[in-house]
Formats: structure tokens, sequence, C-alpha cells
């Protein structure tokens, strides 16, 4: 399966920037990078969805481990992510926890 | 109607998206359809993974697909332990970390009715939607 993930760190902003099919052969390298970043103090933790075409509950259960492991001070964005994806993370209940936008505001 | 064997591994997994992707391709799903037909397919073959079946235990999932023109039809048969997705109440709540039955969750709110029976000693989920899902 494509997939890919990379890191960028600006100041206070950590952003996860993620390509291709995020499902449940993919999840546990996205979990990887997830564990690691939530350990470091940041104020926003950035999903970059722009260039992600699928997500499943795997993809979910990463975004929820993240939103545990880094705290309620941590401000967890999606960007951009398709519309298909937006509705699984509105009827998983997943819209409390995190904010989903098209760019950074 | 296509019925293909996978087993129950992550290369099963990795076959079945193909399988699901070039039948939604060849029956010509829009990609909002092929989309849910993929998450359909993959949330309960990777139930099956997860909960079901030894990964290389040498067990197989039968996966078939089948497009009656206006309404796809997708079963799954495997032979794990009796269950029946169903019957499963709503998802806990993901942030607060508790993930379990978010997948078939997901199914049964965008689709609607999940089918179940026992037959033979394998389990038997079917599902059916519309080629243009209601709004």
């Amino acid at each position: 399966m494509n997939f890919e993930v990379y890191l960028e760190i600006r100041g206070r902003t950590t952003t996860v920037h993620l390509s291709g099919d995020l499902d449940i052969t993919t999840a546990p390298m996205l979990r990887s990078v997830l564990d690691r970043v939530t350990q470091e103090e940041r104020d926003r933790l950035v999903l970059d969805m722009h260039e992600l075409n699928y997500m499943s509950s795997a993809g979910l259960r990463c975004l929820a481990v993240a939103h545990q492991q880094a705290g309620s001070d941590v401000r967890i964005i999606l960007l951009g992510p398709k519309p298909e994806i937006v509705d699984i993370i509105r009827l998983a209940g997943l819209d409390q926890a995190v904010t989903i936008a098209e760019r950074l505001t | 109607m296509r019925a293909l064997d996978l087993p129950a591994s992550t290369e099963g997994m990795l076959e079945l998206v193909r399988h699901v992707l070039e039948f939604a391709e060849q029956t010509g799903l829009s990609a909002q359809q092929s989309y849910l037909l993929r998450l359909t397919a993959e949330e309960i073959v990777g139930n099956i993974l997860e909960h079901g079946c030894v990964e290389d235990a040498g067990e197989n999932i039968t996966v078939i697909l089948e497009d009656r023109t206006d309404r796809i039809r997708l079963v799954v048969i495997d032979s794990s332990a009796a269950f029946d997705p169903s019957e499963l109440g709503p998802p806990p709540a993901l942030e607060r970390g508790q993930s379990g039955g978010v997948g078939l969750f997901l199914i049964r709110s965008l689709i609607g009715e999940i089918g179940y029976r026992r037959r033979a000693g394998r389990n038997e989920t079917t599902v059916m939607f519309d080629r243009e899902r209601p709004d």
C-alpha cells in the first residue's frame, strides 16, 4: 500500500504530512510517528491530509490515541481532509476532539 | 459475480484492496462509491483478521462482489468463531480511548443494515448498497 509520512517542526508546531492510503496495513507507521511526536512539548499537532487519499477506522484509532497521548493542552488540527474522510471522522465523533480546517490560520 | 479467496493475513488485505478497486473501476462506481465499497470490505475483513482468524493459520476468507445494476452486493465468508456484526451496539467513545467496534459502526452508519447468518460452520456477512449513496 502506498503511504508516506514526513515531519516538519516549526517553533511549537509539529506538522505530520500524510500521503497515500491510511488503513490497517499502514496505520502502524503513523502510530509509531505519533507516539514519538506526542512525547514532545508542542502547542499544536497538525496532520496535513491534503494528499491523503483514503482512511479507514485504523486511521481513526491513530488519531484517537494521539489525542489521548498529546493531552488537552495540545490542539490537534487536521488540514484539508477529503469529504469522505471528514464523514468518517464526524460519524465516529472524533471531530469533538480535533479541529478540521482547510488551512492554518 | 466475482469471488475471491484471500489468505487471512496482511497480504490478503492488500489483495482485497486491489480486487475491490478493480471491481469498482470495471463497474463504473463513482469515487465516493468506490471509497465506500473499499471501506466496507476492509472493515469487515479487518475485523476478522483482528478478532477472528489467526494470521497465517491457513484460514481463508471468501469475498464475493456482485453488480446488480442498481445495487452492489458484498458477501464476506469466514470460518472463525460465530460473530454477528449486525448485533453490535454504538461504538465506545474514541476520544476517550475506546475504539472497539468503530469500524463496523461506520459501516452501519454509512450503509444501514449488515446481514448475517451462520451457515455450515462459517460466518456469512452481507452488505448491500445502492450505487448512488443517499444523502
